[in-house]
């Protein structure tokens, strides 16, 4: 599904991301953990194209990727949820989905207004409701910071993505908002192949199939759950 | 996001209508002033499809817009009809803003303003030294439009023919902000990096939106021509830019009403003014100073707002 190659990322004289070889097969879960300013989100925005890597290359379902801007990746299948919502603050919460489902479905063609089309709210409202919003008609500046992060899952999620890139989807919810977010995506569809990004260990082994542990900049351990502890200990005590 | 509501619709008839009284009661200075005010409001029309629903600010839409009026006088020397020629000049104007666009489309704020101010002030510059286009002498003897009902070298026909030209762009504007492509370009201007993660290509849309506002800034070219039959460097030249973001921001940008009161207002205020000051830039610069102290919404969008409070 997904494979990253050599991968190095360099800000100024800084090396943040080192020499990362990464796969991840259709249908799996991979949780990244990694302390703060490990360059786990620096991986993502390169996956997603949103910054240049250096070095190395990035492949999707096969094709190299490497080159291709942020909007290409997301038309050939890849959702992204950002560490701070990032939603169109000028449209309403179902508005932000549609503008989503349309994007992917036909592109910004000249016909008629995507925003009346029955079936695109209809989808939109379904959307909203996936994720537990429960007014989907609420102008976005209007909602709250749960709210937010809810959408920002949602436009992940929305026009068919198959790869998921979600960046501590869960934080800044609070304990029960957190298990209730990571509940939603244990129970996504098990076709979608997930890359997340999490802070919180408990979580994190709620989810993944597979753990990748990032530490400066480079893969300190890879494997299934169950080996991962000792070294985040190791990692979190030193 | 652009929502042509019952307010704007109500609006828009009372300014058409507004303009169409004065332009029968006015006699020929009222007709000419209509004329005057229909250019203005296009062009603002125009940049407001591009810095208020595509925040991109430009400086060079007089420019872009004299490119329409040169193309349109050129096609007509060389024997195009008015009608043909005014396609060819629209097309002129928004084949210039695309490449405008493709060069300055990555830019944001203040560089891609200078960008666009560059390349006015490059267009006008070629213009001014152009033999062929007049040079700083310009081009005369450009004919109006012919329509089978009615005889546009009249002002009052003339007036009528600016206001229609202005409700079709202003329609066409609207129809455009709600395509697919109105909603994704409106997507952009509100957060690109959204946009592209889901699948929106926004230099793509960013530079169609720069074409297409500068496809109508060519229809006010063309009007501009066809009402003085003469044209000049002078319209090139970036004051021209910078006075309609004055009417753009003093009417209010991003609601496409907007512009059309601020051009009203502007126009108007010059004429009036001028009767008894030299200085009537004091006037519309002290309004512009009053419109961004109470919030930058400008005259319509600070009245939309209030009412929008009062009905609800
Ligand atoms: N655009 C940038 N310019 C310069 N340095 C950057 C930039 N983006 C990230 N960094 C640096 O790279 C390092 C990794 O940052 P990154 O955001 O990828 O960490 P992270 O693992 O996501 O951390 P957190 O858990 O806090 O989100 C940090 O030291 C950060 O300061
Ligand atoms: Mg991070």
């Amino acid at each position: 599904m997904l494979s990253v190659e050599r991968l190095g990322k360099s800000f100024g004289s800084v090396e943040v991301i080192r020499n990362v070889t990464l796969t991840v097969n259709a249908g799996e879960r991979l949780v990244i953990l990694g302390p703060n300013g490990a360059g786990k989100t620096t991986l993502m925005r390169l996956i997603a194209g949103e910054i240049a890597p250096d070095t190395g290359h990035i492949r999707l379902d096969g094709q190299d990727v490497t080159a291709l801007p942020p909007d290409a990746r997301a038309r050939a299948g890849l959702g992204r949820g950002f560490q701070t919502a990032s939603l169109f603050e000028s449209f309403s919460i179902a508005e932000n989905l549609i503008l989503a489902i349309a994007a992917r479905m036909n592109g910004a063609r000249f016909g008629r207004d995507p925003l009346k089309s029955h079936d695109l709210r209809h989808r939109a409202r379904a959307a909203a409701r996936q994720v537990g919003i429960a007014d989907p008609d609420a102008p976005v500046a209007s909602i709250d910071h749960g709210t937010r992060r809810r959408l920002d899952l949602a436009l992940a999620m929305s026009g068919g993505a198959k790869l998921l890139l979600l960046d501590e989807p869960a934080s800044g919810f609070g304990p029960g908002g957190a298990r209730e977010i990571h509940d939603l995506i244990a129970g996504l569809p098990k076709h979608l192949t997930l890359l997340v990004i999490e802070h919180d260990l408990d979580l994190a082994f709620a989810i993944a199939d597979r753990i990748v542990i990032l530490d400066a900049g480079g893969i300190a351990h890879e494997g299934p759950p169950s080996t991962a502890r000792p070294v985040l200990r190791a990692i979190y005590d030193a | 996001m652009f929502r042509l509501d019952a307010m704007r619709i109500v609006l828009l008839v009372l300014l058409l209508a507004g303009m169409q009284v004065f332009a029968m009661l006015g006699g020929f200075f009222g007709q000419e002033i209509v004329a005057e005010i229909a250019i203005l409001a296009i062009l603002a029309i125009s940049l407001d499809l591009a810095a208020g629903f595509g925040g991109m600010v430009s400086l060079g839409h007089g420019a872009i817009m004299g490119v329409g009026a040169y193309a349109y006088a050129l096609a007509g020397q060389h024997g195009l009809t008015p009608w043909p020629a005014a396609l060819t000049a629209i097309a002129a104007s928004g084949v210039t803003g695309g490449l405008i666009g493709a060069v300055s489309a990555r830019m944001q704020g203040i560089f891609f303003i200078m960008a666009t101010l560059a390349f006015g002030q490059m267009i006008w510059a070629f213009t001014f030294s152009a033999r062929w286009l007049g040079g700083d002498n310009g081009m005369g003897g450009i004919a109006r439009a012919s329509l089978p009902f009615s005889d546009l070298s009249q002002p009052m026909a003339f007036a009528n023919y600016a206001l229609c030209l202005l409700l079709a762009v202003f329609l066409l504007a609207a129809a455009t902000l709600s395509t697919p492509f109105g909603r994704s370009y409106q997507a952009v201007h509100d957060n690109a990096a959204r946009a592209a993660a889901i699948g929106l290509a926004p230099r793509r849309i960013r530079i169609t939106g720069f074409a297409i506002s500068s496809a109508i800034a060519g229809v006010a070219g063309i009007l501009a021509a066809q009402h003085m039959q003469f044209i000049s460097p002078a319209m090139m030249f970036w004051t021209t830019s910078g006075e309609v973001l004055v009417v753009l921001i003093l009417g209010g940008i991003g609601t496409l009403t907007g512009p059309i009161v601020g051009a009203a207002i502007f126009v108007t205020l010059k004429y009036w003014a001028a009767g008894w000051t030299d200085h009537w830039h004091l006037v519309i610069g002290a309004l512009l100073i009053a419109v961004i102290l109470a919030g930058g919404r400008g005259i319509t969008g600070e009245a939309e707002r209030r009412l929008r409070h009062a009905f609800r």
